[in-house]
């Protein structure tokens, strides 16, 4: 078996530092991947390689400049590949494990940009949800009840979703330093 | 001027390296020779303080070659590292009388 697939690594590794010692630790036991791809939260394809030591940075960037990626690369990252906004770098090291964020408030600063985003996303989530309440009600106040059953499953749908952001953000919220 | 102060030791050392004009990965060189080799600025912290510090006006890109862009300080940014030094200056005073 010389090829793996990981399906929904990144729904499950939320934390970036997770996400990083999770390939790092992969790359140690000689797993490695070419290209990480849009659908890289959903599906990863890694190959057998001879053990490696990498330092990979998981960072989100939803408007990077023209600049964002050649100052990486002058610091001896290689960029791995994004997924939607989230790019992934890694550097090769011997010695000291690099740092692409430094301090302290840039590495709060790079997961708060994430904790955000799943902030929005979950408002967007709550918003469905909200009318089809408010939709299902008057339905059923104006005696449709077969139309407010009818969108039960969309709530639950929206909900389940809801619940599993709030927990992301809950676990961001907590490794806001790491 | 308040949001900046007290700034990030990062920010200060970024920001007085920007008094010449110089691009991402020499300021991570300036810093290093400057800390002797105690900061090590990496390049997500770099590009998160460059971006933030352009986007306030604190520094202005000012030539961009073989896609090194390069920085300078601006009028605003001298007079906030000005302040900036000054309450160090008065910080490393009274630290000094502690300890004397």
């Amino acid at each position: 078996m010389n090829k793996k697939t990981i399906w929904f690594s990144a729904f499950r590794k939320v934390v970036p530092a997770d996400f990083e010692e999770w390939m790092e630790n992969l790359a140690k036991d000689g797993w490695n991947i070419d290209k990480l791809g849009q659908f890289g939260a959903f599906k990863i394809k890694l190959h057998k390689t001879e053990p490696k030591t990498y330092r990979y940075v998981f960072d989100l960037n939803v408007c990077p400049k023209k600049d964002y990626k050649h100052t990486y690369e002058q610091f001896g990252w290689e960029y791995v590949g994004r997924m939607s906004s989230c790019f992934v770098w890694r550097k090769e090291y011997t010695d000291v494990r690099p740092e692409s964020f430094s301090d302290r408030e840039s590495l709060i600063q790079r997961n708060k940009r994430l904790k955000n985003a799943f902030c929005v996303i979950l408002i967007m989530m709550l918003v469905p949800i909200a009318a089809a309440l408010v939709g299902g009600s008057v339905l059923f106040v104006n005696g449709d009840v077969g139309k407010a059953y009818a969108l039960i499953p969309f709530v639950l749908f929206f909900a389940g979703i809801s619940i599993y952001l709030s927990w992301v953000i809950r676990q961001l919220n907590k490794n806001l330093e790491r | 001027m308040k949001r900046f102060i007290p700034m990030s030791e990062t920010m200060f050392y970024i920001l007085s390296s920007l008094t010449e004009e110089r691009h991402g990965y020499g300021i991570m060189l300036y810093v290093q020779e400057l800390t002797n080799g105690r900061i090590v600025l990496g390049a997500g912290t770099i590009y998160q303080t460059l971006s933030k510090l352009e986007r306030d006006k604190l520094i202005i890109p000012t030539n961009e070659i073989n896609r090194k862009k390069n920085y300078i300080i601006s009028n605003v940014g001298r007079t906030i590292l000005i302040r900036e030094a000054e309450r160090i200056c008065e910080l490393s005073l009274i630290a000094k009388e502690l300890l004397a």
